[in-house]
């Protein structure tokens, strides 16, 4: 294989197709783009032709065999690009972490999407399973690694015969395996499944998983980077974040960051679900406000009020009506410690309580926590015993300080991130709900009609 | 460059590059709580008491959390102390408290956190939060306590890297996590486990003990019908001290004429002494290798007086158990000898009559005594083993002040002991002792010098030494062996078949019998830069030296008495039915 | 021991996870394997896996017991998974639960008496858009609701 044929693949392809690619899923043309979807919904997911026929590959090509190593990092880090797993983290600033010295380095490609509401990486392995090998490969490239594992969460069955089949296919054309593209780069890609644990999320988790052991999460520092998968180097990028490197590649920084805001440039997509009229999948370019998702989903269901705009469940992070002209934005949202999320949405309408809801969400995450650490193990228990408390009507006011308390140390004592961010859920589940909370406990009311039963 | 400056509570101090921020505080004797760390074995952050405000990065667990140039730690500000205290309360919401009846009273780190924090219980109040469902797993040597686990992982750990069947993990999640042999109910009886007691040593609370063997005992004692004979180990004089606060180490004549009025006090009819059964022990052990040397094998010999290796080579690696010594461990001779000899001819007591019960260092003792194999026309030869640990406990529940008492020196035959009995409890003591007795046997002339230095020790898992004997012409080669992962690796050195033996003594736990699972606790904290271990071998080495009249086991008078009356010579039939053994196949234990 | 498995059965088992421990990542792989082929991984098949790869069965319970998708019980011949993730979650996929243990007799995320039903919680199946969803032996459903689930556990 090299570019000579790649282009002959292409232009055969584009020949033989006619007209299929111009199709336009978007619903809305003016808000939503197509970026990371650019191939969903058009392609045929199980042809490596129409995917080199969208310029797939060409990235590839062009990384090695014009730019080195470093150049790829660079035109990441200059793109803005940031973790679409929700954090937000640098993404080329991560991949520079990676120590330069040669030797036995991995990828892995965190396709967990434990998020409930959260579809995207789903979707995108579904629909367009070569972006994510090319964006890997890509990775790979630029750090040195010449391995990657794809941890794909267990419910995804489908996604796991698309991606074997994707790898198959590029083996075959050598796009992927020993010596790509008539190079000296190789790179395997390895599906690997997981077993239902939404804590193998979490990178040092995933990294015990793969090793065969309880996906327990483990103290940082060491961080991945330096001391990751079998011992040796290692990177984990998110499904979305390494699907959209191959563009930002062929296409320039610039050209991405065009897209989006300043502070976080780019497109995300998002799974509006909830209380909607209309629940969908939208890619829409960061900036966009809480409202115009709204409408996007086909507005509130049955015209019912707005009441909370939910991110990252189970972690979930929420915001209230007032928030509801807020940009989503990595920056704004961090300002009010909540986070973009990997993209999962739940509207919730005002026949929502959010007690319950809190309490749904952390007791979840007690059956999810990996067991390890005290404030984790234990205090999502309690605290959501003291939630229970609280729709049962047995609370007094001295219960809600125990559970301020308690998401304070969940936040600051706990040893991954799960149970950190149970101590965010809560915090502003009690902060943005304070008056509904304050409600039940003095009142017994619950305007939902949940409660007390 | 290999050297890093931080403040820890505005004090300077200089550690190398790679030390724990922990490490650091210990090295200013700052206290740091810990439940989850052993230094060197487990620091999977578990547990968060070691938590430090650290400027720029807020609450950090410091056990495992290298100290980088300029860092500001404090390890008891507010902060530090409300999130010790948090935790402790939720910890304290899982736990079943009965700390009067519990045999970690004195010697569990959690309650010394909950009091030393002033902890209030607060979840204890409402029915709610009682989710817990406590899982008591008894097997003969070990219990297990879901109850009063931590989740502190350090049982795993030792148990997967000291001693390496790994017959301990965590199962579920979330709050439903608890360490167990499987998910399915199994016992460490059902699986391959060794009963070696080195997990119950690490635990910071009472979630892993020896099983109870108290209860049967004072039962045996008040029965008017039983005559409660008692015995103890080497070992257990080398340790016996220290629940009483006297230093690890302290010599042995300090403290077993108090321990054996102790036993006079508790009530038990006749007081005896394991090491009489050691002398016995290296008489039939080393004539059955003075035998196997001259009638072609098989060899190396391998010892077999502790019943943790016995439980490895059965279930790991039967195919060895050809070269295992057919001797009983003292403690099961002397019972059997007790039993069958002693108490009939000269106590004037049936066997049936006496109640043996062997104070041991060990908890696979307790194991050993359930072993099938162990009795004579259905009458067992031991009927109870406390651990030291139990009856440091008995002593203080009697209210029996040991430090005040008056020593007591048992007059009976069986407690009449040599160095070489004594010796037993350290890791290669039994090789020492058997070499003073097989040489003389061999060359028919005083071995030159009595210690063997290259035999004794603990930093190797494996020793070796060659012993020359010039008269017979033979070089007998020796190795020691103690704690799993040297025993593992014994048997990959003698898998490749390189190395010639002659004779191995092998010990299941790390440092032998002093440093068995029945030993009192000696906390992580307060083990910095102390070889336990080596501290109680060397008081063993020293009643050896300075305390005994005979060092040698066949030139005590009380065992050529045994022979000459009851036994005729070692190896006899007579020897055979009652001081031997026999070993079977234990393969199929689940591992 | 509670199970028996055919011995053909068992040597073909062992023939592929033997080849899996070559490989550093291969234990999840073979604890999949068994769950798929033995329709759960009770302890007679943790000890095999545990002697191919070199682990302790007490490593492999462990292992089995934190994921969701593995049991150390046979499951029973219906599997019936409802999603309680978020979104199914705030329509109302908890009654749908109950009916579906109701009719099955059968507690979440244990397998009924008889053998006939596992009903397995779901933690997101990735199709919220059209939740509440259940899967009932493979075959995914979406906007579930509790007629429709009554109807389709009639059917089997
Ligand atoms: C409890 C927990 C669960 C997580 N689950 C996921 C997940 O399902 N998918 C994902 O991509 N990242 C998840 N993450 C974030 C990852 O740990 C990691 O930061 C991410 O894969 C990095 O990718 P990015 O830099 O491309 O965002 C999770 C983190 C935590 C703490
Ligand atoms: S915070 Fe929770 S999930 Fe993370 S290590 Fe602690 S117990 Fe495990
Ligand atoms: S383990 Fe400690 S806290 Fe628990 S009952 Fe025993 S002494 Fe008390
Ligand atoms: S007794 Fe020994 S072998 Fe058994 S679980 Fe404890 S440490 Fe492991
Ligand atoms: S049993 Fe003891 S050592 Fe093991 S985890 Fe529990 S508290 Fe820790
Ligand atoms: S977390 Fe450091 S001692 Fe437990
Ligand atoms: S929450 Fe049920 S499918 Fe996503």
């Amino acid at each position: 294989m090299d570019i000579k044929l790649l282009k002959k693949i292409k232009d055969d392809t584009l020949k033989r197709v006619g007209n299929k690619f111009d199709k336009d899923y978007r619903t809305n043309k003016e808000k939503e783009v197509r970026i990371v979807l650019k191939n969903s919904y058009v392609i045929d997911k199980d042809s490596i032709d129409e995917y080199i026929a969208r310029d797939g590959y060409f990235a590839l090509n062009k990384a090695i065999t014009e730019m080195k190593p470093e150049e790829v990092t660079e035109v990441v880090k200059d793109s803005g690009l940031k973790g679409r797993s929700g954090g937000g983290f640098p993404t080329g600033l991560k991949w520079g972490f990676i120590p330069k010295e040669k030797g036995q380095k991995y990828i892995i490609c965190n396709a967990d999407e434990g998020e409930s509401a959260a579809t995207i990486d789903g979707v995108l392995m579904r629909q367009d399973p070569h972006s994510v090998l090319e964006g890997m490969a890509l990775a790979g490239y630029a750090i040195g690694a010449s391995k990657g594992y794809i941890y794909l969460r267990y419910e995804y069955p489908v996604c796991l015969e698309v991606l074997n089949k994707a790898i198959e296919d590029a083996k075959e054309k050598g796009l992927l395996g020993k010596k790509i593209l008539g190079t000296d780069f190789d790179f395997e890609v390895e599906v690997f499944r997981g077993a239902g644990a939404y804590v193998c999320g979490e990178e040092s988790a995933i990294i015990n998983s793969i090793e065969g052991n309880r996906g327990n999460s483990k103290s940082k520092p060491p961080f991945p980077a330096v001391k990751g998968l079998f011992s040796k180097p290692t990177l984990i990028n998110n499904v979305e974040t390494l699907s959209v490197v191959p563009q930002i590649i062929l296409n320039g920084a610039d050209w991405y960051k065009s897209t989006g805001i300043p502070g976080s440039e780019g497109s995300k997509v998002f799974t509006l679900t909830g209380h909607l009229n209309s629940p969908k999948t939208v890619e829409v370019p960061l900036g966009i406000t809480i409202r115009e998702l709204i409408e996007l989903g086909g507005g509130m269901r049955d015209n019912r009020k707005f009441k909370a705009f939910v991110t990252g469940s189970p972690n979930v992070t929420m915001l209230g009506s007032e928030d509801i002209d807020l940009p989503v934005a990595f920056p704004e949202f961090k300002e009010r410690q909540v986070m973009v999320g990997s993209g999962g949405v739940v509207i919730l309408d005002d026949k929502t309580c959010m007690v319950d809801f809190t309490h749904f969400n952390v007791d979840l995450l007690n059956i999810e926590s990996c067991g390890r650490c005290t404030p984790c193990r234990v205090g999502t228990k309690r605290a959501a015993q003291l939630l229970e408390k609280i729709k049962e009507g047995s609370a007094s006011l001295k219960d809600l300080d125990k559970l301020i308390e308690l998401a304070e140390h969940l936040r600051t004592a706990s040893l991954c991130g799960l149970g950190q961010a149970v101590g965010m859920t809560m915090h502003t589940a009690m902060n943005s709900f304070k008056d509904e909370f304050l409600a039940h406990i003095n009142e017994h009311e619950c305007a939902a009609g949940k409660c007390f039963k | 460059m290999n050297k890093i400056k931080l403040t820890i509570n505005n004090q300077e101090v200089e550690v190398s590059k790679g030390t724990t921020i922990l490490e650091a505080a210990r090295s200013l004797d700052i206290k740091v709580p810990t439940l989850c760390y052993l230094k060197g074995i487990s620091d999977i952050g578990a547990c968060r008491m070691c938590v430090a405000e650290i400027e720029g990065m807020g609450l950090k667990a410091t056990c495992n959390l290298e100290a980088n140039e300029g860092m500001k730690v404090q390890t008891e500000s507010e902060e530090v102390v409300k999130s010790r205290i948090r935790t402790l309360e939720l910890l304290a919401s899982t736990h079943t408290f009965e700390c009067w009846t519990c045999p970690r009273e004195e010697s569990c780190y959690f309650y010394d956190y909950l009091q030393f924090y002033n902890v209030e219980n607060t979840y204890h109040d409402d029915h709610k939060f009682m989710s817990n469902t406590r899982i008591i797993n008894e097997s003969t040597a070990i219990t297990l306590d879901s109850g009063k686990c931590v989740q502190c992982g350090a049982c795993t750990q030792v148990c997967a890297k000291i001693q390496t069947p790994a017959t301990l993990d965590f199962n579920n999640r979330g709050i439903d996590t608890i360490i167990a042999p499987t998910s399915c109910g199994e016992t460490l009886d059902d699986i391959a486990c060794i009963s070696c007691g080195q997990c119950s040593k690490v635990c910071p609370t009472a979630a892993i003990i020896e099983t109870n063997h108290i209860k049967r005992v004072e039962a045996a004692i008040k029965d008017p019908n039983k005559f409660v004979v008692v015995q103890m180990a080497p070992a257990v004089r080398a340790a016996i001290g220290e629940p009483f606060e006297y230093p690890i180490g302290t010599p042995v004549r300090e403290v077993e004429g108090k321990m054996y009025r102790a036993l006079k006090e508790l009530g038990f009819d006749l007081v005896t002494d394991t090491n009489y059964a050691a002398d016995l022990t290296i008489m039939e052990e080393g004539t059955e290798f003075i035998d196997r040397v001259k009638n072609g094998g098989p060899l190396p010999l391998f010892t077999s007086c502790s019943p943790g290796w016995l439980r490895y080579i059965e279930q790991y690696r039967p195919e060895y158990l050809p070269n295992l010594s057919s001797a009983k461990s003292p403690h099961m001779m002397q019972g059997a000898f007790m039993k069958n000899f002693y108490a009939p001819d000269e106590l004037n007591k049936d066997a049936s009559e006496v109640y043996m019960v062997s104070i041991m260092p060990c908890t696979a003792k307790k194991y050993e005594i359930a072993r099938p194999e162990m009795e004579q026309d259905g009458i067992r030869d031991v009927d109870a083993v406390l651990t030291t640990r139990e009856l440091a406990r008995m002593i203080k529940q009697h209210g029996i002040n040991f430090r005040h008492l008056e020593d007591y020196k048992p007059e009976n035959e069986l407690a009449q002991y040599t160095g070489a009995g004594t010796i037993f409890g350290a890791s290669g003591g039994v090789m020492e002792a058997a070499v003073r007795t097989v040489y003389e046997i061999l060359e028919g002339e005083p071995l030159p010098n009595l210690d063997i230095h290259a035999v004794r020790g603990v930093e190797e898992n494996i020793k070796e030494a060659t012993l020359k004997l010039p008269k017979t012409g033979l070089e007998v080669n020796v190795a020691i062996v103690h704690g799993g992962q040297g025993i593992k690796k014994m048997f990959e050195i003698l898998d490749k078949g390189e190395k010639e033996y002659h004779f191995i003594e092998f010990m299941g736990c790390p440092g032998g019998c002093v440093n068995g699972g029945g030993q009192p606790i000696v906390r992580e904290e307060f083990m910095q830069g102390l070889d336990v271990a080596e501290l109680r071998a060397q008081a063993l080495y020293q009643s050896d030296k300075e305390d005994v009249e005979f060092r040698k086991s066949h030139m005590s008078p009380v065992i050529q008495r045994a022979y000459e009356k009851y036994l005729e010579k070692p190896g006899s039939h007579a020897a055979h039915k009652y001081l031997h053994t026999t070993y079977t196949d234990q393969s199929h234990k689940l591992k | 021991m509670k199970n028996k498995f055919l011995p053909e059965q068992l040597a073909e088992f062992e023939k592929s996870i033997a080849e899996n421990a070559k490989d550093q990542a291969g234990l999840l792989k073979s604890i999949h394997l068994a769950q798929k082929v033995f329709g759960g991984v009770p302890v007679e098949i943790q000890r095999v896996i545990g002697k191919h790869h070199d682990a302790s069965i007490s490593k492999i319970s462990g292992i089995v017991t934190f994921y969701d998708y593995f049991t150390s019980d046979i499951q029973g011949k219906n599997i019936i998974e409802v999603c309680v993730g978020t979104t199914c979650y705030v329509q109302e996929a908890n009654d749908i639960l109950k009916k579906v243990c109701e009719i099955t007799k059968c507690e979440p995320n244990s397998t009924s008496r008889n053998k006939e039903f596992s009903v397995v919680i779901g933690r997101c199946l990735g199709k919220c858009e059209l939740a509440p969803n259940v899967i009932i032996n493979h075959k995914t459903h979406n906007k579930v609701t509790i007629d429709k689930v009554t109807e389709l556990l009639k059917g089997i």
